[in-house]
């Protein structure tokens, strides 16, 4: 019970890291296409559960046993990232980037379906 | 620094210097080409703000015009060479991009966010960027796997739990709730910040943009 809560938590953080992951690490070429392919991930893992778990589903009680053992394996060798430099797509001020480019999407008229039909984490800096 | 062997080096927009105007213009055209230009593409004047109604204008100020003297297009006998300052002078005019995009176009020390400009003395960035990338993208992309794979179990397990006693299914319903709301709730808290002294002590420094801010002057 208080796995689900937590997996359920931490979901918008992992929603939320492919974008800042692929600002900072990638150039203009390939950002897109790094940003599409983790946040993409995350409904291929609903789709994935979809079809796996009647294979798996031997007892109802193994299930969850079975993904979180492969969760702790995935999750043990972090990449220590902070201590690289990468490209140079952060500026000095990263916390007024963030504000700036939120307030700037807030104003646009285009946005408000975009943030209405997705509504994830990833769409607030 | 010496450089590992899997890192590798991405030179972009390297644009060579040209003897002739000609030369110019046709290398300025094809950058404009290759650029990722969403909107039609207008010439910045230094009469007003122009048309646009957003804040954040497109405008370079009247000292820019300064700055974009080369020796191609200052005495120009060629009619074409007005086109290519007019070019010069384009930006991609997304509005969308801020502050700080303005301020890499005005010199060496410029950082190009992707947009090409054709101008000739566009500076050539180099990035460096490192092959690890890939490993953090690969682990991301699991990580998401994994957690929506939890959450899809979780909610699967409301069916699932249809044999349970009553006070399993309410549990069970509660969970469900609870991490099904949360992606959409927690933007909005964030951005409430009910006490700003709580944030201020509790969360990184990066995510203190709700103190007061030091914003860029637009002017």
């Amino acid at each position: 019970m208080f796995g689900q809560v937590l997996s359920g938590i931490a979901q918008p953080f992992v929603l939320a890291a492919p974008t800042t992951y692929s600002d900072l690490w990638f150039t203009s070429e390939g950002r897109v296409a790094a940003t599409a392919v983790m946040t993409l991930a995350n409904p291929l893992g609903g789709a994935l559960a979809q079809l796996v778990d009647p294979f798996w589903a031997n007892t109802p009680e193994d299930i969850p046993n079975m993904v979180l053992y492969i969760a702790i394996i995935v999750g043990v060798p972090l990449p220590s990232n902070s201590s690289v430099p990468s490209s140079d797509q952060l500026s000095s001020h990263p916390s007024q980037q963030s504000l700036l480019s939120s307030s700037t999407l807030n104003r646009q008229p285009r946005f408000l379906p975009l943030l209405s039909t997705q509504n994830s984490p990833s769409c607030h800096p | 620094m010496a450089r590992s062997a899997h890192d590798s080096v991405l030179t972009q927009n390297r644009i060579p210097p040209t003897a002739s105007a000609r030369e110019d213009l046709t290398l300025a055209k094809k950058a404009l080409s290759g650029s990722m230009t969403m909107r039609p593409l207008r010439k910045d004047t230094n009469t007003g703000r122009g048309s646009s109604s957003n804040h954040i204008d497109s405008n370079l100020g009247t000292g820019d015009i300064n700055r974009l003297d080369t020796n191609c297009t200052k005495d120009s006998e060629f009619g074409d060479v007005r086109e290519l300052e007019t070019i010069a002078h384009i930006r991609s005019d997304d509005e969308l991009l801020g502050a700080e995009e303005r301020s890499y176009s005005f010199g060496a020390s410029a950082s190009n966010h992707g947009n090409d400009e054709a101008s000739t003395v566009a500076p050539t960035i180099e990035y460096k960027v490192y092959r690890r990338r890939y490993f953090g993208l690969f682990q991301l992309a699991l990580l998401n796997i994994i957690v929506s794979w939890d959450v899809s179990n979780i909610l699967n397990s409301f069916p699932a739990g249809y044999h349970l006693d009553k006070g399993s299914q309410a549990k069970n319903q509660l969970v469900v709730i609870i991490c099904s709301e949360f992606d959409h709730y927690l933007p909005i808290l964030r951005r409430l910040c009910i006490c700003r002294k709580l944030v201020q002590y509790f969360l990184p420094i990066r995510f203190r943009c709700y103190q007061s801010p030091h914003y860029v002057d637009f002017k």
